[in-house]
Order: C-alpha cells, then structure tokens, then sequence
C-alpha cells in the first residue's frame, strides 16, 4: 500500500474500522511516520473513544459495583502472598514474655476484652457498610421501577399483548415507547428451554425481514423481563415480533417453532 | 506510535485522574470505586448500545472494571483521558460479547430513525450527579450532532457495531470510498469542535472518590 493511501486509512484505523491485517499494516506506518501524523491519529482516537458521552444513560445496577468488588476479593484472597506480606516470617523475633505484676487471670481477662470489642466494632462496621449498600439498593431499585411506571404511563407508551401459539398458556406484555425506542416485554409460563436451545425474539419489519433482537431463557416459573433498546432504523418499519425457540446461541433466521407473536 | 510506557507516567499531576491510576498501581480498591462511580453509567451505556441486552451490559461493566484494575499500570496518559482508556477497554469487551452472541440486529438505517436517535441523544432525561460528566457529554453530543446524518450513521456503524468500513459499505450499498470519506470528516469534524474543550477531572470534584 502506498504511503498516502495509508495516511487516508488512519482515521479508519483511529475508530477502528479496519481489518485486522490493515490495522496492523497503518500502525506499522505510524510507527515511524512524522509527528504530526502521529498526534494526528491519537486525537481522533481520543475523539472517537469520547463518542460513549454523547449516550443517553441509564442507573447503573447497584448490585455491579459489588459484583465487582467481590471479583477483586476473591482474586486478591487467591493471589500468592506478596512479598511484603511474607517477610514477617523471614524475621521471625523471639517473644520474650515481659516480667508483669498483674495475675494471669486479670491479663487473659484484659486480651478476652480486647478481643471482644474488636470483634464487636469489626461487626458494627460490617453491618454498617451491608445496610449503607442495601439502601442504595433499594433506592436504586425505587429509582428503576419509578421509571418503569413513568414509562407505562407516559401518553407515548403502548402496551401489546403477545400470545402464545406452541404453548398456549404463555403470553407476554410488550411496552413500548416509540420516541425512545425503548422496549419492556414481560414474558410469562414460557416452558422452560431444553439444555441445547434457547428463546430468541425477533423484530419483524413491514418487509417481513426478520431481526434478531435478543436470546434469553425464562426463569424456572417461566418468566423473563427483557429491555431492549431498538437498533437504529428499526422503529420506523416494525410491524410484528415474535419468540421462536431456536439452537442454543441463537440462529441468523428464525428456524424452529414460534411460542410467542404480536403485531404491532 | 510511541510504545506503551508502563508505569513510567504516572508523576504526581495536578489531575486527580492521573492520582487514581497511580492509587490503582498500588492495589488500592477504593480508587477503583471511584473510578467506577465516576465512568459505570457511562460504561453501562455503552454495553448496553452494543449488546442490547441488560444482562451483557451489567457483564461487560464488571469485566472492564476489572480489566481497568488489572492493567492500570499500562494506562498511557500520552494518549488520553483516563475516561477514553476506559470506554475504549469497555469497547472491546462488548463487542467481544456481542461477536460471541453471534447477532447481527442490523438493518439500514433510515433518516427517520436517524432524527429519531439524534434527538434521543440530545435530551439524555438521566439525571446525573458528576458536573464534569455533564458537561463534557454536552460537548460530545454538541459536535456529535454538527454532522451531517450520513457522516453520524457511519460513525455509529463503526464504533458501535464494529463493522469495518467494507462491511460498512456494504451494508449500506455504498463505495468504500464514501464510507472512508464519510468517517474520515465526520471524527476530522468533531476533533476540531472538541480541540481544547476536552478536560480531565481535576481535584476537589464534588465527584471525588467515594469510599467503598
């Protein structure tokens, strides 16, 4: 590839919209191109990787900041001992008991009480940080449904029902906001998918295509909530969704048997 | 390219990003608290752009969290905000995701939906607590939607969908010469708008580290 051709690449490269081998083959390139090309591509990387800012958000779950906090525990519990840590057993410092006038009963009385508080300070401190977290849980909670219920009231949402055809006992509440292009489904009495399949929903266009919108497996009580948020271009031309029970991992098309449709 | 230059970076800065990485470095958790209550909405938003699932969202924010714990030490200030490492790290894993999810919920986009998506962005209803977050997602949706739709579209498709601009062209049956036209002044455009607007957090934020 010419020189100027790659320099062409680099804003393709800075968003990463290239084939492996023409990435590595522009970042070659860069390796020794003029300074200013290489500020150039660092920029539009920064701009690029800024583009998340602009996206409408969302509460994040309050239970992930634990899950992940939790991760880092279990890793640090696992990881051998670090240096620092095991130097105390390189300098073992014999203990030699000082002389003591107090009796031994009093001294094991004074350790029994220390040991004591501490343990009742560490538990206070314990239960102090678990409520402070299952509060703003709860308030994240609180938060989530408010939406919820500002969603199903709001003068912009329709609500459909889907019903079931494989299995007629199961249906499902879509809810959906147009202008957002947001959905809710609430799905019930889905028969539980066999170990090798999973549910899959797809949007329908007027033009009949068939879209994947998301794999999911119900609950053991049959139920599954699913928020979607419509990929670009959809909305404007759907006109049924449907559940089909497909090969674990999903499939392209829809290829077996439908559970739940609803036109729109 | 400069090479990464791991740990080499990280003097004392009048940033407080730049504290929180070297705190990161150093094995200490709360500085990863902070910066999770800093960047987990923008995070979230993200994988849940990408996967369109609730559930890969929430997965994606903890692994790149966590990879941002594990490989703090090869963050390079040289190129980038710490918030632009992290969504780019947050990038990968979702659409590492959504490649393992085997979905394509794809089709082309219409201008509609185009408006549609532009006006969602422009009134994000989320409150938000972290000012400097605020404010530098209305600089990025200010520039955002100074380009043209077409220029937007294809920007989209790329970072979102990690199409590569063939797909890209294909997808939207256009030569690969528009497309590589199209994203080229699109990001050219934006970086011009953002030149020197872009800031790091600094100290004393009422943001500053909670405390986990």
């Amino acid at each position: 590839m010419r020189r100027d051709e790659i320099k062409e690449l680099s804003a393709l490269y800075a968003i990463g919209a290239l084939d492996p081998a023409t990435a590595s083959e522009v970042e070659q390139y860069l390796r020794t191109a003029p300074a200013d090309e290489q500020r150039e591509v660092e920029e539009l990387k920064e701009v690029a990787a800024l583009l998340p800012l602009a996206l409408p958000r969302a509460p994040v779950p309050a239970h992930l900041k634990e899950r992940l906090l939790a991760r880092l525990n279990q890793a640090e519990a696992e990881a051998p001992a670090s240096p620092s840590s095991a130097a105390p057993t390189a300098k073992v410092v014999p203990f030699t008991p000082p002389a003591r006038t107090e009796s031994r009963s009093a001294r094991w009385l004074l350790v029994a009480a220390t040991v004591t508080l501490a343990t009742l300070s560490g538990l206070l401190l314990w239960q102090n940080s678990r409520l402070t977290r299952e509060r703003n849980d709860l308030a994240r909670q609180v938060e989530l449904k408010s939406q919820e219920l500002a969603h199903l009231i709001s003068p912009e949402t329709r609500v459909l029902t889907l019903m079931g055809e494989a299995a007629p006992q199961a249906s499902a509440k879509l809810v959906y906001d147009t202008p957002r292009q947001e959905w809710m489904m609430y799905i019930s009495d889905l028969p539980a998918a066999p170990a090798d399949k999973d549910y899959q929903l797809w949007y329908i266009t007027t033009e009949q295509a068939k879209i994947s919108a998301q794999l999911f497996r119900p609950d053991a009580q049959g139920r599954s909530e699913l928020h979607l948020s419509l990929p670009l271009g959809v909305a404007s031309h759907l006109a049924a969704t449907a559940v089909t029970l497909e090969p674990k991992g999903g499939s392209r098309q829809p290829t077996g048997q439908i559970f739940l449709k609803g036109t729109i | 390219m400069k090479d990464p230059r791991p740990g080499s970076n990280l003097q004392p800065d009048p940033s407080d990003e730049l504290a929180l990485i070297e705190r990161l470095v150093a094995r200490d958790q709360a500085a990863l608290g902070a910066l999770y209550d800093r960047y987990a909405s923008v995070v979230y938003a993200l994988a849940f752009k990408i996967t369109g699932n609730s559930g890969e969202a929430e997965d994606v924010v903890v692994d790149s969290f966590w990879q941002v714990w594990q490989q703090a030490g090869r963050y390079d200030r040289t190129r980038g905000p710490v918030g632009a490492w992290v969504f780019t790290i947050a990038r990968s894993r979702a659409l590492d995701r959504l490649r393992a999810l085997r979905r394509s919920p794809l089709v082309e986009p219409d201008e509609q939906a185009e408006a549609e998506a532009a006006r969602r962005v422009a009134e994000s209803d989320s409150p938000e607590q972290n000012a400097w977050l605020v404010e530098q997602s209305s600089l990025v949706r200010g520039a955002l939607a100074e380009l043209t739709p077409v220029q937007r579209e294809a920007i989209e498709l790329a970072f979102y969908h990690g199409l590569s601009h063939a797909e890209i062209a294909e997808r939207l049956n256009q030569p690969l010469g528009t497309i590589k036209t199209r994203i080229r002044l699109g990001l050219m455009r934006m970086r011009e708008r953002l030149k020197g607007q872009l800031t790091r957090p600094k100290r004393g934020r009422p943001d500053a580290p909670s405390v986990e």
